[in-house]
């Protein structure tokens, strides 16, 4: 298991998370959370979406403590072997957060599926 | 006159033979990868890098230790993906024909030893790309909408807890399997939309080095292509292409230029269709007189299973096709049986 990307947090501010598509391909998504005191993970109604819709994939996490961990499967679909990219954005108070640019990029499969899965921790 | 004609007569009374020998072809679509169409070739190993690491290695493996160009050479990519901070995400790609255009686009370069001057590289880049088309799924809601909703399926299914590689291979797996599906119904839903509209372009520009060294390049020729297509009503499908022709004069061949046109009509349906095509040539030639022609064609095709087609017509350009597999009597007309469609881009 790869080392989880450290994204510096605020833990009085709430965190918003948004994911943008940077390539001609579909892209769905959805955020599991994990609380330091949580035994279970968990997710939100704003979590879940994908790029194919008007809806603006922005999702208010709420304020979060330090420690708390962030699962990010994201399944691509698109034009056979060709090359997508995308990016997931955090932010506290309009502003971007260290290390809270994470991008990925990738080519398709011959079916032209694709798949990613960003791993988060909250410092 | 061949037996396969059943109105072949019609052929001597209607067909105006272009002035020149050499029959210029009606294009249904433009060249994948116009560099090679440029020099003839189809190489077999074609480099296909998608990030600027692989693309560098690639430039590497076409220049020798020498610096002269290795013959052989093929690269085809798509340029914009190695433009750091351009992004063309969906929404983008179905509203604007110019960020469609660009996300399209292909760049082709391919090198071959000069005919009969081994010592010499022929190079040519190439460039095309597709402005629009009704059968392109990812500019169709029709197409993206159940994929979405497939895809948030995949992401919904996989439990946090799993490696990296468990997860990755699970929502692949499940993306794959979507799309394996999606296109598979696309293909069909293509199939009945076949009259679909469309517009391509493409260029392909040559350079002959006489010693293989790309500083001693000049320029040996230009083909540029627009193929466009219109759907009239459900049953009826209009296209057109132009196509144009540089040569300089070179190693002794006279230069030429020469610009080609032609419309080609469909009535019926992907599987059975009358055709009517007309393609005009103007060619003028270094040093040498200019000339022009026309000449057109029409018939029938109906598809009795895949890879079967059952195919009548007359003129000159469906004389020119070649022979039949065999020949059958259909409807009271002599049918050439043959393996794919005259009609190009109508399937096998």
């Amino acid at each position: 298991m790869s080392e989880r990307r450290r994204v510096a947090n605020d833990p009085s501010v709430p965190l918003l998370f948004n994911f943008a598509g940077g390539s001609p391909h579909v892209f769905a998504y959805k955020v599991w959370i994990k609380r330091p005191t949580d035994d279970d993970w968990t997710t939100c109604d704003c979590c879940e979406g994908d790029t194919q819709d008007d809806v603006p994939d922005t999702c208010d996490l709420g304020a979060l403590p330090d420690s708390t961990l962030l699962d990010i499967p994201v399944a691509i679909g698109g034009k056979r072997d060709s090359s997508y990219r995308g990016e997931i954005v955090l932010t506290q108070e309009g502003r971007v957060v260290h290390g809270g640019v994470i991008g990925f990029s990738d080519t398709t499969s011959d079916d032209g599926g694709g798949a990613e899965y960003i791993r988060v921790v909250l410092v | 006159m061949r037996p396969v004609s059943a109105v072949a007569f019609l052929a001597g009374l209607l067909a105006v033979r272009a002035a020149s020998g050499q029959e210029p072809q009606f294009q249904t679509a433009v060249p994948e990868s116009p560099a090679f169409t440029f020099l003839g070739v189809s190489p077999n190993l074609v480099s296909r890098p998608a990030s600027v690491r692989d693309l560098g290695v690639a430039l590497l493996t076409g220049i020798n230790a020498d610096g002269a160009a290795q013959q052989g050479f093929a690269l085809d990519v798509t340029p914009w993906i190695f433009v750091p901070g351009l992004d063309i995400p969906l929404a983008d790609y179905r509203a604007s024909v110019w960020k469609r255009g660009l996300a399209n686009l292909q760049l082709s370069f391919g090198t071959v030893a000069t005919a009969g001057e081994p010592s010499a590289t022929d190079a040519a880049l190439g460039l095309r790309t597709t402005l629009f088309d009704g059968t392109d799924g990812m500019q169709n809601e029709a197409f993206t909408g159940p994929v979405a909703a497939g895809l948030r399926r995949c992401v919904a299914g996989v439990r946090p807890g799993l490696s990296d590689e468990d997860a990755e291979q699970a929502i692949q797996l499940c993306a794959d399997s979507v799309m394996a599906a999606a296109w598979e119904h696309w293909e069909a839903y293509s199939g009945e939309h076949w009259n679909a509209g469309f517009l391509a372009v493409g260029v392909g520009v040559g350079g002959r080095a006489p010693d293989s060294r790309p500083q001693s390049a000049r320029y040996s020729g230009l083909k540029a292509w627009i193929v466009g297509g219109f759907g009239l009503g459900t049953s009826a499908q209009l296209l057109g292409q132009l196509a144009v022709t540089d040569r300089p004069e070179q190693s002794g061949a006279p230069g030429a230029r020469e610009l080609a046109f032609g419309g080609r009509f469909l009535y019926g349906s992907a599987p059975f269709h009358a055709f009517a095509e007309a393609i005009g040539v103007w060619r003028s030639a270094r040093p040498g007189p200019d000339s022009d022609g026309l000449s057109w064609s029409g018939g029938l095709e109906l598809r009795l299973s895949d890879g079967m087609w059952a195919t009548t017509g007359f003129g000159q350009r469906y004389e020119g096709l070649g022979e039949p597999d065999r020949i059958v009597v259909l409807l009271g007309l002599n049918f050439g049986v043959v393996s794919r469609s005259r009609v190009k881009g109508l399937g096998p």
